[in-house]
């Protein structure tokens, strides 16, 4: 009898406790159904649109338990023995790395596509260095699980052999810093598919000394010497790509690793397409303080400590570089730390992310901004991902180029101040009923202060019928490149019917623009058709 | 929707339970014959007009045909009209695009164009519920005067999408008088935990071994094999898994649905194996088509040999608008009528113990194979896996994709073949006079046991938002 009594209440605690857990999720994550629903009954929205909101509002990350699901499965799924999953795999060595492959075979196109901008820019005489990034699966693979071998490797290898035969600079990294299991377990982070900013100093090293190679100058590489550089770290930090597919008691966490000069810097800092701009020391330029203070596992990314991840188009500029020599970098997250690195070497640093980039085609900014050498980034993870396949547009740029021609002086003007008197906007339009197609080329000889303290001022490229922001252009006023201040602004020829685009000057940096008065002086717009 | 989703666990059930007490015994039908429209209308916004028609005119046919004496032409013709309109629906929904591949394949100058009809969820079942009931009703039994009452029995919630098949009279008294205690309530609530582990945990982590399997184009023996148990494993966990939570959620509502599967892998025949899987399935076959038939109880072993044949080409069939089904119902029938003709079932108690072990083994793998025809796309790609399964396509004896399987799934796939044996019941049988028994130690671990498990599951969930049940597809 006694029996029974309590294997009934044991089976009833258990019961009822499975109960409380339902009713506690479904009352910490009520809002992610009635929502919907209550637009339903309001008549807002139809019955199948609003249940088909409801399921995809709990498969989001609005559900409060969303973390503590992804530590609990991670966790579930390591006590069974799972080495693959979520998409994310477990090497022989503890480290994480991507769980799946891609079935096309990408590379034949993402070789034409490399090769066809190595010939564009040996036609311009711009020296060129394909750098193949390292790969967290070492060249002599000791790590991978049996039966899991991805071809990531080998899709490198096709491309650096493709490009050397074509007679393409090229620099493997993979032979210096993913040779061996402990160059990856050195160089690369245990939760996430980058490199450390150990790994991208080194690397550029070699890039630096390689560009001096291939460009016959010397570039002087002490500034990246490692005892130059200062290395802060903060352990059991945050998760990676990987990291936060699992959670961290499925492998582990990452320690925040990054580095700052020992020496003075002062550095300009622009994303023209998120009119952000800054300038400082490399720390005050660079790190994001944000992430060295705040630990969240599953919400901030912290390999981005470096500032300028993935911006379309990041310009930095070097007020103390040992050289005037100006460097544009094709890449995607692999050059965060290192083009931070590289600033501090070339007089100019911009980089493009080519998934990104769409105010002109990377032939078009080549040509505008004239850099002295051109290095492409590619990681062996990306390398055969169609989104990276990317059109450089060199082809149809050339092919533009010998249909326009013709260029015309549409604006000149010797003084432009802004405002001209108190009260008056803060901007002025210098261009307007700009044909779409063309391009136009501004050219400022000086920029001065007349009134406040602003550094920077920006050139703005707006569609008035929709007032949509087309590009945008910061100039750094105390940075004068190629003795003035210059851009192109590329009219969209598929644009809005009835669309006019206007060129305006700002009196100091759009949003930010205060009491300011700025002086333009020897202006010119001239365009190109 | 589905039971293993998060708007069923979070917003459905705890509405639908919460409002299910509050309110008097007396509407507490009315609410949940709404609240089964409702969820059935959430996977099938435009389909649940199909259910309610269905429960309306089976209601009307039955109570009309009650209107005629038995053996009379009236009651006989109202019968065959109802059948024809349950099965005619289904027909229409479920085979009508399968008919025109197959007169356009025989007869290539016919050029029907395929019809844009998508299958109702739980058609086959909810449809074999009507027909069970209106034969019922034509046998002789009461017909239904309340409406509520016969959309309740055939649009329950927790049966509609994938069963198990109950006859009228088995939940018509039921329906109107039921008892929920908070031992019969712990009892669903428990079943239905074992249930959604089973689902989550084993066979959605399986599936992903039989996914690859059948998707590899060149695949080595032991990697087939490998393949076709975790779809065995993946099938059994999927279905019963779902079986438990209905029988789980009736129990939480009053009702005592039969149970579906008993532990179908211990078979020693392949009669046996249809007394264990899908029991539901097995006995609407035997008590609507196989006796009425004349069942075993016929002149001839050609009869009996016909009687089997039907039943199991209606049993394929029923899976599923494929000649694989087809085949694997007929695969079904030809073994059965070989044990029937033969007395194997009775005579394999008397067998020495090798030659019975012999024909459990022969059992198994005759299931198995009847997976990989139920899993392939078409009857080449079947064929093609099975020849791989005896390395007579060209394929290797194993490979890498092997080994890494059968590493990475092993603890799964263990505790697959470990649960689809009686082992916790023979445990119990062993243990009941020891100490920890007594003081239900061991039990009670195990019902903990299963909260966390449970709770590992809802983890899973909210990590894989998708996951249909196999059977929701018949």
């Amino acid at each position: 009898m006694q029996n029974k009594t309590n294997r009934n209440s044991g089976k009833v605690i258990i019961a009822f406790a499975a109960m409380i857990v339902i009713l506690f999720l479904a009352a910490t994550n009520g809002q992610l159904a009635w929502e919907p629903l209550e637009k339903m009954i309001s008549g807002e929205k139809a019955f199948d649109t609003a249940i088909k909101e409801v399921a995809s509002n709990y498969s989001s990350d609005r559900l409060k338990q969303k973390d503590d699901s992804i530590t609990i499965n991670g966790l579930f799924a390591r006590l069974t023995g799972r080495r693959v999953y979520n998409n994310a795999m477990l090497l022989k060595n503890g480290m994480l790395t991507y769980g799946v492959n891609e079935t096309e075979d990408n590379i034949p196109a993402s070789i034409e596509r490399i090769i066809t901008l190595s010939d564009f820019l040996q036609g311009k005489n711009i020296p060129f260095l394909y750098v193949q990034a390292p790969y967290k699966i070492p060249l002599e693979d000791t790590v991978s699980v049996t039966g899991t071998q991805f071809d990531r490797n080998s899709y490198a290898d096709r491309t650096v052999t493709a490009l050397t035969e074509h007679g393409t600079n090229v620099l493997d990294l993979r032979q210096y810093l993913s040779r061996t299991q402990e160059d990856i377990e050195r160089y690369f982070y245990r939760t996430d598919h980058h490199w450390n900013p150990d790994a991208a100093l080194i690397a550029g090293q070699y890039i630096v000394s390689e560009a001096g190679r291939i460009s016959g100058e010397r570039f002087d590489t002490a500034c990246l010497d490692e005892e130059k550089w200062e290395r802060h770290k903060l352990p059991n930090w945050w998760l990676g790509t990987h990291g936060k597919r699992v959670g961290p008691l499925f492998a582990g966490t990452d320690s925040l690793i990054w580095l700052t000069p020992k020496y003075d810097t002062k550095i300009s800092y622009s994303v023209p397409g998120a009119n952000a701009w800054s300038k400082g020391s490399f720390d005050d330029v660079f790190i994001q303080n944000d992430l060295t203070e705040q630990k969240d596992y599953y919400h901030l990314n912290h390999f981005t400590v470096y500032r300028g991840s993935e911006a379309p188009l990041l310009q930095l500029k070097n007020y103390g570089a040992a050289n005037d020599k100006k460097v544009l970098i094709l890449a995607e997250s692999f050059s965060i730390p290192l083009k931070a690195y590289l600033s501090t070497v070339f007089t100019e640093v911009d980089t493009i992310d080519p998934r990104q980039y769409t105010t002109s085609s990377i032939a078009e900014y080549i040509d505008w901004c004239s850099p002295d050498m051109v290095l492409l980034i590619c990681n062996p993870s990306q390398i055969n991902n169609k989104a990276f396949v990317v059109d450089y547009g060199c082809d149809d740029y050339t092919a533009w180029q010998q249909e326009h021609t013709r260029m015309t002086t549409v604006l000149e003007a010797e003084t432009i101040l802004i405002p001209e008197n108190e009260g008056e906007l803060r901007l002025k339009t210098i261009c307007e009923n700009m044909m779409p197609g063309s391009v136009y080329h501004l050219e400022i000889r000086d920029i001065d202060v007349v009134k406040g303290d602003t550094e920077a001022v920006t050139a703005l490229l707006l569609e008035t019928t929709k007032k949509k922001a087309i590009s945008r252009m910061t100039f750094d006023v105390d940075y004068k490149s190629d003795g003035g201040y210059h851009a192109e602004f590329k009219i969209p020829q598929d644009g809005p019917e009835g669309a006019n685009y206007v060129l305006q000057l700002y009196a100091g940096r759009q949003g930010h623009l205060d009491d300011y008065s700025v002086k333009y002086s020897g202006v010119s717009v001239i365009e190109q058709y | 929707m589905l039971f293993t989703s998060l708007e069923f666990l979070l917003l459905f059930c705890p509405a639908f339970f919460l409002l299910y007490f509050i309110l008097p015994i007396k509407l507490r039908n009315y609410w949940l014959l709404l609240a089964s429209l409702f969820f059935y209308a959430w996977g099938e916004p435009v389909y649940v007009l199909l259910l309610i028609i269905s429960i309306v005119i089976n209601y009307a046919m039955a109570l009309r045909m009650e209107e005629f004496p038995k053996e009379t032409a009236g009651r006989k013709c109202i019968f065959i009209v109802a059948i024809l309109l349950n099965v005619g629906s289904l027909v229409i929904f479920k085979y009508l695009n399968f008919v025109i591949k197959t007169v356009n394949r025989v007869i290539p100058t016919a050029g029907i164009p395929f019809q844009k009809i998508a299958l109702p969820l739980g058609i086959s079942f909810f449809t074999f519920q009507a027909i069970s009931y209106i034969i019922d009703v034509y046998r002789g039994e009461q017909a239904q005067r309340n409406i509520s009452r016969l959309g309740l029995y055939i649009a329950m919630f927790p049966r509609i999408t994938a069963g198990p098949i109950v006859r009228y009279s088995a939940v018509a008294d039921q329906i109107t008088e039921r008892k929920v205690t908070v031992s019969s309530f712990s009892d669903g609530i428990m079943r239905f935990m074992i249930g959604f582990n089973k689902k989550m945990l084993i066979s959605n982590t399986v599936m992903d071994v039989a996914d690859k399997a059948f998707q590899m184009k060149e695949i080595s023996v032991l990697m087939a094999w490998l393949g076709a148990l975790c779809y065995a494993l993946q099938i059994y966990f999927d279905f019963s898994g779902y079986s438990d939570m209905a029988i789980g959620l009736g129990k939480m509502l009053g009702f005592n649905f039969p149970e579906n599967f008993d532990y179908p892998y211990i078979s020693k025949t392949i009669t046996e194996f249809w007394r264990r899987w899908h029991i539901s399935l097995g006995s609407w076959f035997r008590d609507y088509v196989y006796f009425p038939m004349g069942g075993s109880r016929v002149k001839t072993k050609r009869r009996l040999a016909l009687n089997l044949m039907v039943v199991w080409l209606l049993t394929g069939i029923w899976h599923g608008a494929n000649w694989t089904f087809i085949f694997w119902g007929i695969l079904y029938g030809v073994v059965l009528i070989f044990e029937k003709t033969n007395g194997i079932p009775q005579k394999i108690k008397q067998w020495k113990k090798p030659a019975a072990i012999g024909y459990r083994i022969l059992t198994l793998l005759l299931i198995l194979f009847g997976w990989v025809l139920f899993r392939s796309t078409g009857m080449t790609k079947a064929l093609m896996y099975l020849k791989s399964m005896f390395g007579l396509a060209g394929n290797a004896f194993a490979d890498e994709t092997f080994v890494f399987y059968s590493r990475e799934y092993i603890v799964y796939i263990l505790t697959g073949v470990v649960c689809s044996v009686p082992l916790f019941r023979w445990l119990k049988e062993r243990c009941r006079k020891t100490e920890l028994f007594r003081k239900n130690t061991v039990i009670n671990t195990g019902y903990l046991l299963q909260l966390v498990l449970f709770i590992v599951s809802i983890t899973m969930l909210v990590m894989n938002t998708h996951n249909p049940f196999i059977y929701n597809q018949f």
